[in-house]
């Protein structure tokens, strides 16, 4: 397990050349990004970054620059794809639990499975 | 790669023709967008590159002359080393270090967990299949167990009694309290939890009950054990007393010449098949006893035996 670092608003905003601190600022303040500390922005300078937080902010960037999302717009977006996220880890669980079953009982389940997947009448 | 060709526009299209294309091709592949195609990635950073050549008048004039190829207008590679530093890297990584704060929900809930996974599955089962599965119902499922704690006196947890517990529906259970019962035991009353599904049986109910403890009798398994203070006269000479026992007061014999110390068991007076074993406590009169002073002034005990006689071998061997 690699040492964990956190990065902090200024070093962020280095990171994506066309991302300016003003703007990461304003990103935290609604809540689009949620770095470590006190997100009123009167603590910029105590924010510290995951990496998770930081791949957020390139995601919001392509969002914005890339794919033309409007600023009133990207809240909806984040919020689905957050939803996918989570959808996916609650399948991750699902298969998880699924997995730990008996074998035969994995096995009814493929079978169902695939009745509810062909074709109706 | 032709960056005209990876765009789908024509050499001579301008710049908002490129921007919209690009847009589009954006958002088909951002990775992010994609968390199951691990071939977005690539595909996003061609775009990407050729988007930046091709939005570039300058870099495009010099691309369309010859002078550079297409990847001379590679951009920085992204992210912390090692990585993509791509979102979906982290979003679906349960061990990366913040994972869950971003999840739907999170800031009012915590994110998901494995009780919201029960709850899912609960849910889902409970629909019988979900929307469309054109099954009447689903299978049956037992009810969700509940767990309730009750406290109980020590001679009720002792002798076995019925309990009433009035639940915080309203409804009304009577618990049936087993002679014996422990401290910190869980009774487990079969059917009594909440309502199954589609036929499904009931869940069970779990008490745990607390006894609490009595200022005379105290327990040891199953027998009982009490401290049972004598005169002096009663200790020497013998004596018949009254001594409470869990089943009621009992008479008991004392034998003459009975010591501080003495126990003395009452057969099948403790719990089940248990007994009441009774420690006699010799207590002293509480006043002044001149004539028992002189008397004691007086006496040569005939059996003069010491008993701290063993204190002193006890005392050596620790040393």
């Amino acid at each position: 397990m690699s040492t964990l670092t956190l990065l902090t608003l200024e070093a962020v905003s280095a990171r994506f050349p066309d991302v300016g601190v003003q703007e990461i600022r304003w990103w935290v303040t609604q809540g689009w990004v949620r770095p470590d500390g006190d997100r009123a922005p009167e603590h910029a300078d105590d924010w510290r970054f995951h990496p998770v937080d930081v791949a957020r902010v390139g995601l919001i960037r392509d969002l914005r620059h890339d794919m033309g999302v409007a600023d009133d717009t990207l809240p909806l977006v984040l919020s689905l794809i957050d939803q996918v996220y989570s959808l996916r880890a609650a399948l991750r669980g699902v298969a998880g639990v699924l997995d730990r079953l008996p074998a035969d009982v994995r096995q009814a389940v493929l079978a169902i499975t695939e009745e509810e997947d062909s074709p109706g009448p | 790669m032709d960056p005209y060709a990876l765009l789908g526009v024509a050499r001579d299209a301008d710049e908002k023709t490129i921007r919209s294309a690009y847009r589009a091709l954006a958002k088909k592949h951002h990775p992010d967008l994609n968390p199951d195609k691990p071939e977005a990635e690539a595909k996003f950073k061609e775009i990407s590159a050729a988007y930046a050549l091709l939005s570039d008048a300058e870099k495009r004039a010099r691309f369309d002359r010859g002078e550079i190829d297409a990847t001379g207008a590679e951009t920085p590679p992204r992210g912390p080393a090692g990585g993509s530093g791509y979102y979906r890297q982290y979003a679906g990584d349960p061990f990366a270090s913040g994972h869950g704060r971003y999840s739907a929900g999170a800031e009012d809930f915590g994110g998901f967990d494995h009780d919201d996974l029960e709850s899912l599955l609960r849910r889902a089962f409970n629909q019988g299949g979900g929307a469309g599965a054109g099954r009447a119902g689903g299978f049956p499922l037992k009810g969700q167990d509940a767990h309730y704690s009750l406290t109980v006196d020590f001679l009720t947890a002792a002798r076995g009694a019925t309990r009433r517990l009035t639940l915080p529906s309203g409804q009304v259970l009577d618990v049936n309290i087993p002679a014996g019962l422990k401290d910190g035991q869980a009774l487990r009353l079969a059917g009594k939890g909440g309502p199954g599904v589609n036929g499904g049986p009931h869940g069970d109910a779990f008490v745990e009950v607390t006894v609490s403890p009595h200022p005379l009798y105290r327990r040891d398994g199953d027998d009982i054990i009490i401290e049972l203070p004598v005169t002096l006269k009663e200790a020497v000479l013998g004596a018949k007393v009254k001594v409470p026992t869990i089943h009621g007061s009992v008479m008991l014999a004392i034998p003459p010449r009975s010591s501080s110390g003495t126990r003395l068991r009452l057969k099948g007076r403790g719990i089940r098949e248990g007994h009441q074993v009774v420690e006699l406590k010799v207590a002293l009169p509480a006043g002044e006893e001149p004539e028992l002073a002189a008397f004691l002034e007086g006496w040569t005990p005939r059996h003069d035996t010491n008993p701290r006689a063993g204190l002193a071998d006890l005392d050596r061997e620790g040393t």
